[in-house]
């Protein structure tokens, strides 16, 4: 419990100096939202109205007082281009990369368990040197490759699933599944394949540990000792690579996005900072923040669960 | 048995009767471990055993069977316990789970007692062991026991099913002298009890007889000999056994220098005294401390052999950290008029330290020749090279060992290199900290020798820290026996050892087995 209130007032100390950091530098950067919008041959007048309207002729600590009291009410502001209310729209986008990056990483996960655990029960024998050969491979295949390989494979020659495209689960929930399988899937090969290798290594670390042998010892035998005693130790380390791997998928899901044509918070990113629209481009970039300062602070959490010497320190 | 074509244990054969306790000795690499694996089928991969295995009550033969099979006889017919209590239980699984594990996995299927039954009679099989509060034990994770109560703990899962063998593969090599004397006693205890056959391997001779009613020596993958402990330990037979003996007796002290007539005094310590910071129970809470050394003096004269010794956690290490510099004091001073070290310059000034794990003090990276020239001002010079030579010849290595790393040397000759590079700065104070402790007894001795000669040539201090009493007795004249952080005895060797003035100076002097 006291680590628990202790992770998240970190979290929130690290989500404002975040905050703070995301707004200066996009403040430094050039480009005027008013010029932008406005185009290059607007008059002075016209800009210093527009720049009123906007706000961003106010000094920047009043501007930032503004953006973050806003936040803290989940309103983003308002676009300067299209002029919607930003935070309904990063919510939807948010919504569809984390099926994405869940989907991915349970398929990582689905993967690269038994996959892991078999290579390193089976280190010596050549079935194990497979295993490891195919997850090396897997390592050096970018996540676009795959998913267009499994495009071509799956919607193009098979024609079982769609190539590409959305359905919101509330929607039709059966297209929105055969809409992310392929997604997940050349996400979660990929980080499967990298997380194969931190299982194995975790698992054969723990196959040499004594106390398995003391648990063969009291009668248990071979694999039920492995599943009961290995598995739960072998965890702790597969977990932080599990942690940093999610955090990851859930940044660097707009290559997925983009192969698929899926509208997610990468695919709005991407977008609104071709447009110059600095302030959808903030909102994301501090939800992104925020979910990886979240992801990590669950994982630590997650850590003092599964190894009891954390908890008594 | 062999490894990939490498036979490592040939022609063992031997018979343990019910209630019958019989040893097996040797040095690290003689087979005894690998022997007593084979038997349950816990050898790692790779490794082949041949021959043949029988178990009262087991109607197959051990060696020839497979995993489902043996899984039946581990745990219920056999138990066993291993080396590193502190490594041999699950760190995530708590204490009294692993041991109800034993209890829930043999007998038929509808007999197997419960959860809660089995929990039930694991924490009555730790009381049984003589854990303090057993319930609490069985709660706690392994890392909330000490060594000593961990092996408790190992032992309850081995004997939980009242198996008719019980394996010891040197239970109590990590522990502390009392607490190995409170196992020990509770083994024999058990055995005598329920006639369970015991089979314990010890490299510790004075050990074995004090367990065993008969002993089987092994060198090099053979019985060299075997026969009644008496028997054995009286009248060896074999040369490698006689060599074993004599190697392990202590009890003739290794010869004295000749004092200095008048002895400059080299490091003076006055009221050390050393507290850890413990973390802040809550935010507001008071700093608690942990005093792991109170107001301690010591003085270390030209020629001074000192002993220090003591249990885990009574000071000692943190003593030898201070006197080094390697800490700092909360309170006292070190005067160091020996100097701080090779770049004074002056030849017989400083202070070098010889530590405990000579695996793991020594760079595997380099080569023995820069491990030794390591503290030399000049270590490129061809100075420094016939120095190396020089001192390698004194701890008694071969010229050519410059030229090879410490994984190419067995444990002995390493602290012999961890020795050698202490001297190399020609230092006039030289401490050792468990110089021994990871060593074999056949080498033992002749790493103490090298220690004494070297010492006694240079007419350097020398300052042991150990948990042995017979290194102390061996080597030093002066022994400070310490407790808890604070010394409870303190006096010449022979006095100490005659008549102990402090009860707990005579509980550690009773729990040292001794081969009479």
């Amino acid at each position: 419990m006291r680590v628990f209130l202790r992770r998240t007032a970190a979290l929130l100390v690290s989500a404002v100096i975040a905050s703070f950091v995301v707004f200066a530098f996009l403040s430094v950067l050039p480009g005027d939202p008013a010029e932008v919008v406005l185009g290059t041959n607007a008059g002075t007048q016209e800009l210093a109205a527009l720049r009123h309207s906007f706000g961003t002729d106010r000094p920047l600590v009043v501007q930032y007082a503004d953006w973050a009291q806003g936040l803290l009410h989940g309103d983003f502001g308002v676009s300067y281009i299209s002029h919607d209310a930003i935070g309904p729209r990063i919510g939807d986008r948010l919504g569809v990369t984390c099926w994405l990056a869940l989907g991915g990483m349970a398929v990582a996960v689905l993967f690269a368990l038994p996959a892991g655990v078999l290579a390193a029960a089976w280190h010596r024998r050549p079935a194990g040197a497979v295993l490891s050969a195919v997850s090396q491979a897997g390592i050096a295949v970018p996540a676009f490759l795959a998913g267009i390989l499994l495009v071509y494979v799956f919607a193009v020659r098979a024609g079982a699933l769609p190539a590409g495209g959305y359905t919101p689960l509330a929607e039709d929930p059966a297209a929105w599944a055969r809409h992310l399988v392929l997604p997940c899937l050349s996400l979660g090969l990929v980080q499967g394949a990298v997380l194969t290798r931190y299982v194995r290594s975790a698992v054969l670390t723990v196959l040499h540990q004594d106390f398995l042998r003391t648990a063969r010892a009291r009668g248990r035998r071979q694999w039920p000792a492995l599943w009961r005693h290995g598995l739960p130790n072998a965890a702790v380390p597969v977990l932080t690579v599990l942690g940093l791997q999610l955090s990851t998928v859930l940044v660097g899901a707009v290559v997925v996005e983009r192969v698929f044509v899926i509208p997610g918070l990468g695919d709005l990113l991407l977008q609104s900072v071709a447009d110059r629209d600095l302030l959808v481009v903030q909102g994301v970039v501090i939800v992104l923040v925020v979910a990886v300062l979240v992801v990590n602070v669950v994982t630590d959490l997650l850590y003092h669960l599964l190894d009891p010497r954390l908890r008594s320190r | 048995m062999e490894a990939g074509g490498t036979p490592l244990v040939r022609g063992v054969g031997f018979t343990v009767g019910r209630g019958e306790r019989v040893g097996i000795i040797g040095e690290s690499g003689s087979g005894k471990t690998l022997t007593a694996l084979a038997l349950l089928g816990l050898l790692g991969e790779g490794l082949r055993a041949g021959g043949s295995a029988r178990l009262a009550g087991a109607p197959f033969d051990l060696l020839g069977a497979g995993d489902r099979e043996l899984s039946t006889v581990r745990g219920r017919l056999a138990g066993m316990v291993f080396q590193e209590p502190m490594t041999a239980l699950n760190p995530v699984m708590r204490t009294g789970a692993q041991v109800a594990e034993a209890l829930r996995l043999h007998g038929p299927r509808s007999e197997r007692p419960g959860r809660d039954a089995a929990r039930a009679t694991a924490v009555e099989l730790l009381g049984r062991l003589r854990l303090p509060d057993p319930a609490r034990a069985a709660r706690a994770y392994p890392h909330q026991l000490s060594g000593g109560q961990r092996q408790r703990a190992v032992l309850a899962g081995a004997l939980a099913n009242d198996p008719a063998l019980l394996i010891c593969d040197e239970p109590t090599t990590a522990l502390d002298v009392t607490v190995q004397k409170e196992i020990v006693d509770l083994i024999t205890g058990v055995s005598d009890e329920r006639g369970t056959a015991v089979l314990y391997i010890s490299h510790d001779l004075a050990l074995v007889a004090s367990v065993c009613h008969r002993v089987l020596v092994m060198h090099d993958g053979r019985i060299v000999e075997s026969g009644p402990v008496e028997q054995v330990l009286r009248q060896p037979e074999h040369p490698y056994t006689q060599a074993l003996l004599s190697a392990s007796d202590l009890s003739v002290p290794a010869p004295r220098p000749p004092a200095p007539a008048e002895p400059r005094t080299l490091l003076r310590a006055r009221g050390l005294t050393r507290r850890y910071a413990r973390p802040r129970r809550g935010l507001l809470g008071p700093r608690a401390h942990f005093t792991a050394l109170e107001d301690l003096d010591l003085e270390l004269r030209a020629g001074a052999r000192v002993g220090v010794v003591g249990e885990s956690g009574s000071g000692k290490t943190t003593l030898l950290r201070l006197l080094s510099g390697l800490d700092r004091p909360t309170s006292g001073t070190v005067e160091n008029a020996a100097g701080d070290g090779p770049r004074d310059g002056a030849p017989g000034s400083g202070l070098q330290v010889v530590f405990q794990d000579p695996m793991g003090s020594l760079d595997p990276r380099m080569r023995v020749r820069d491990i030794v020239a390591e503290p030399l001002p000049d270590r490129r010079s061809p100075a420094a090279a016939d120095r190396v030579a020089e001192l390698l010849a004194d701890v008694g290595l071969p010229a050519e060992a410059a030229g090879r790393y410490p994984h190419q040397f067995s444990g002995g000759q390493r602290q012999r290199i961890a020795i050698a590079r202490a001297l190399a700065p020609r230092p006039s104070v030289l401490l050792a900290d468990e110089p021994v402790s990871a060593l074999d007894v056949s080498v033992r001795a002749q790493v103490l020798d090298v220690l004494s000669r070297v010492t006694a040539e240079r007419d350097m201090a020398l300052c042991i820290v150990t948990h042995d009493l017979g290194v102390v007795r061996y080597l030093c004249d002066e022994v400070v026996v310490m407790r808890e952080g604070r010394v409870v005895e303190r006096g010449p060797v022979e006095r100490v050892w005659e008549a102990p003035g402090h009860p707990y100076t005579r509980q550690l002097l009773d729990a040292v087995p001794v081969l009479r």
